[in-house]
């Protein structure tokens, strides 16, 4: 694979979109660049024949985090602007020109080790490919992911419910942040008739995933990015679920994936080995929990974290 | 030069300025685009060689452990902008040390 | 397979997976019985390192590859005797900070409200012994970033002004450390083809980026345990955060990034890292023992004199490291003595600090003469750990500093054995001050709202940390199932 034209202005695009995510002084502005950053990243990853990250990209890093982002800003930057003031006060100059030349050296250290390291070895593409041949999954990504690897992907979900608590204990006791927008009638119509688009096609990606690009990330960040989307327009309000209930969906995905850990446990197997008649079931099954804990934990996340009020107690006196 | 390599070395531009950012930048919302863009450079590094791999497609594992550090990236992006936000009510005055509502 | 040892394999797994389950549990059943699901899987917790620790005492290091994927394709768990015996580290801390919490949650009481303790509790426990156990340095990025998530969570949770502060410092260096080590990670990989940590050594040798890629990953390792100059984070964090979380912190979360820092060196030994990179870990680890005595002497508060306690006591664990090529057995069992004695000793400190706290309405040592007559349990626990902090026997930590003073002796280093030796000192200096103003006379007569809460969780932790040298044979005999030679 050589270079194309298209390559240059690709990696132009992406260091001129990162430097001005950093150095913008409008944090509205700076957010943009860092959203096209990641726009024009997912197309990176086509050119670099991995179609699987730039949807997960795509949804989750330019679609998930610029709402987070967005939605944080917005909080941050209203108010009397103290508090920003206040967390934008200036690093002493010392540490900016340490700073500075600390990461220049990482940069340097970086691209040596890159110039000095062929970057076409052959690592455990072999055998990750044999592998999922021998295991009868046909994209090698999710064999990597839900059986050679699944301890990873396991601690994984648990990080997304972790963040989730964490974004939840944050909120309890802080005042509500964002109301929600009232929607516009026909706003209210076009999002209620994508609703099920979005939800047919994250199930295709579930089930494309076992076979082609696409599965459980991917999937349920689009979910998740439907649900945000929806939350948005003020139509979830109606729908709202029952705490309980929802902590119980929240935590679903991670307590059947633990399970599914635990069954081979119990018959005598070592952990996550998934008995062999039952492997693609299995593995399918784990990647439909794990796009809806995705989705669930993604749009969770934006709620919890801007949309929906604290029913909790007034704070102590 | 290839392709994989010029984007390996974006990659490594990207871990620089991201770190760059999380040290020299203050506030928390560029904290942490600064984060994001140092995950995507690593990111962008791993693929770059999944890319190189002479085999009949790219090396899936560096994709798979890509994934994962997405996810895990955006889990930290939530989190740190929580904070952020709390952090901020805090300092208005009008924080409460009040219960969550379960 | 009906050998009695064929399940120790799975041990590990459980240590994992169980005390995850039991933090998802307490999560789905919220407020009402989120504390009594997650006491049901802290006792699980304790019970499952007792079981692994016995299983390597008694049939030697223990390994399992998860779903019977070999490495370096799959990620194994290991479990040498290191290993088992920082697992009970967290066992032993963790019950304590689970007993404390509980005790602490009565009605009207601090925790009450804050149900949310719970599950991120169970997780960030889970997350160290997934640090622990793994075997793979990317599943160990996993890893780092569960206890890092949790950490700060737990730290936050006071929702004070200065502990949000605290939690946003410490979650920006620690997603800082832990992309640093992920980048490394990455350029491990590209030189090498493998994520396994038994196959670095070979991965390493003679590759200049597989180097740079190590030592990325020390790089990002050494923020995380905040050794110095990286500790910037870490008296803030651990002084504002609740006691419980505290305890947790000091005692057990700093040690679980040291565990993997040392598994890479050793891992390492024969190419990159040489005796260079260990000398520099070691000279930060002694500017790190002067420099945290010396802040913890000048500060004005109790948890924060702890929490720079802390920053000095990692700095005994990295200057150990030069000896650790010539006289890996004797410096391995100082490494798990140090570790094992101060982080009880630690935790015990900081649960009897929020004791006293509580009882005086703040930590300033101005205003806690007398204190330690209302609450003698706590300034015993403190007297106990000081034991413990001054490395006098028989605790864990006198047994190690002698155990370092000979090595470094016997081996011409006797600039480490000036240290350990001064930073006990200094450690007797700080130590008898908080002492001195918990156990002055009042100068004021009013008695304080008793309140119920005593830290009945300190004095155990502490007792058994200042006594620890009464288990020496026990870990003797686990540390005999461990090699930290290298190859």
């Amino acid at each position: 694979m050589n270079v194309a034209v298209l390559d240059v202005m690709l990696c132009a695009g992406l260091v001129w979109c990162a430097v001005s995510a950093l150095v913008k002084r409008d944090l509205f502005a700076s957010i943009v660049m860092f959203i096209s950053f990641g726009l024009l990243s997912a197309l990176a990853w086509i050119r670099l024949a991995a179609p699987d990250i730039a949807l997960a990209e795509a949804a989750i890093g330019a679609g998930a985090t610029g709402a987070l982002l967005l939605d944080a800003a917005g909080v941050l930057a209203r108010g009397d602007g103290s508090a920003a003031e206040d967390a934008e006060r200036r690093t002493p100059r010392s540490a900016n020109v340490l700073g500075t030349i600390a990461a220049g050296a990482l940069f340097a250290a970086l691209a040596w080790a890159l110039l000095s390291t062929p970057l076409d070895a052959p690592r455990l593409a072999a055998a990750a490919l044999t592998g999922a041949r021998e295991v009868g999954i046909a994209n090698p990504v999710t064999a990597v992911l839900l059986d050679f690897r699944g301890y990873d992907t396991l601690l994984e979900v648990a990080v997304l419910l972790l963040a989730v608590m964490g974004v939840m204990a944050l909120r309890s006791g802080a005042p509500v942040s964002v109301a929600s927008h009232a929607a516009d009638p026909l706003v209210r119509l076009l999002v209620g008739s994508l609703a099920p688009a979005v939800l047919l096609a994250a199930a295709y990606l579930v089930w494309a995933g076992t076979s082609s690009p696409g599965g459980a990330f991917q999937s349920g960040a689009l979910l998740g990015a439907g649900v945000i989307v929806l939350g948005l327009e003020g139509m979830l309000q109606p729908m709202r679920v029952h705490p309980g209930a929802s902590r119980l969906l929240l935590a679903a995905g991670l307590l059947a994936f633990v399970a599914a850990a635990l069954e081979p446990v119990a018959a005598g197997r070592a952990l996550l080995q998934y008995a062999p008649y039952a492997r693609k079931g299995v593995i399918l099954a784990v990647e439909g929990i794990l796009a809806l804990s995705i989705a669930t934990t993604v749009a969770g996340l934006f709620l919890a974290s801007s949309v929906t009020p604290d029913r909790g107690k007034a704070g102590r006196p | 030069m290839s392709a994989p390599l010029l984007y390996a070395l974006v990659g490594a531009g990207l871990v620089s300025l991201g770190a760059w950012g999380l040290v020299v930048r203050t506030h928390p919302v560029r904290k942490t685009v600064a984060a994001n863009l140092m995950g995507s450079g690593a990111f962008l590094i791993l693929v770059s060689a999944a890319r190189a791999t002479p085999a009949e497609r790219p090396d899936p594992v560096p994709h798979a452990l890509v994934l994962t550090g997405i996810v895990v990236t955006m889990a930290t992006t939530a989190v740190a902008l929580a904070l952020a936000k709390r952090r901020a009510a805090a300092s208005e005055g009008h924080s409460g040390e009040g219960a969550s509502d379960g | 397979m009906a050998e009695p040892g064929a399940f120790a394999p799975q041990l590990l797994g459980l240590a994992i997976v169980v005390p995850l389950a039991a933090g998802a549990v307490s999560f789905a059943l919220g407020r009402a019985r989120a504390m009594a699901a997650a006491l049901l899987g802290a006792a699980a917790a304790v019970a499952l390192a007792a079981a692994v620790a016995w299983s390597v005492a008694t049939g030697g290091a223990v390994a399992l590859d998860i779903g019977s994927w070999v490495p370096p394709l799959g990620i194994r768990l290991a479990a040498d005797g290191l290993s088992a015996l920082f697992l009970v580290l967290a066992a032993i801390v963790g019950a304590a900070v689970s007993v404390d919490a509980a005790l602490a949650s009565r009605p009207g009481a601090d925790v009450a409200d804050r149900w949310l303790f719970w599950p991120l509790w169970l997780f960030l426990w889970s997350a160290v012994n997934g640090l622990f156990l793994t075997a793979d340095v990317f599943n160990a990025y996993v890893c780092l970033e569960l206890i890092g998530f949790s950490a700060v969570a737990l730290v936050a949770s006071k929702g004070s002004k200065a502990a949000l502060d605290a939690a946003l410092s410490y979650l920006f260096a620690s997603v800082l450390g832990a992309m640093t080590y992920l980048v490394g990670v990455g350029l491990v990989y590209l030189a090498s083809g493998t994520l396994a940590l038994d196959a670095l050594d070979s991965a390493v040798h003679g590759s200049a980026s597989a180097r740079i890629g190590l030592g990325l990953m020390l790089a990002g390792l050494v923020l995380k345990t905040a050794l110095f100059p990286a500790h910037f984070w870490l008296p803030t964090a651990h002084s504002s955060a609740p006691p419980q979380v505290s305890a947790a912190l000091s005692g057990v979360v700093v040690k679980s990034s040291y565990l993997l820092a040392v598994r890479l060196l050793v891992a390492a030994t024969g190419a990159g890292s040489g005796p260079g990179l260990r000398l520099t870990l070691a000279a930060l680890g002694a500017v790190a023992i002067v420099w945290g005595s010396a802040m913890a002497l000048a500060s004005q508060r109790l948890k924060l004199m702890i929490a720079y306690s802390t920053v000095a006591q990692v700095g005994y664990l990295f200057v150990m490291l030069p000896l650790l090529e010539e006289r890996a057995a004797t410096v391995g069992l100082a490494i798990a003595l140090h570790a094992l004695s101060h982080g009880m000793a630690k935790a015990a400190m900081f649960l009897a600090a929020g004791d006293i706290a509580d009882a005086a309405g703040t930590d300033r040592f101005d205003a806690l003469a007398g204190v330690g007559r209302e609450r003698p349990v706590a300034a015993l626990s403190l007297g106990l750990a000081g034991v413990t902090m001054l490395g006098l026997p028989p605790s864990g930590s006198f047994a190690a500093k002698w155990l370092v003073v000979q090595s470094s002796l016997a081996s011409g280093q006797w600039w480490i054995a000036a240290v350990v030796v001064g930073g006990g000192l200094l450690a007797a200096l700080y130590v008898f001050r908080a002492l001195a103003s918990l156990l002055a006379k009042p100068d004021r007569s009013e008695a304080r709202t008793p309140k119920p809460r005593t830290a009945w969780a300190a004095l155990p932790l502490a007792a058994v940390s200042a006594t620890l040298l009464l288990a020496g044979p026990a870990i003797s005999r686990l540390m005999a199932a461990t090699s930290l030679a290298g190859r």
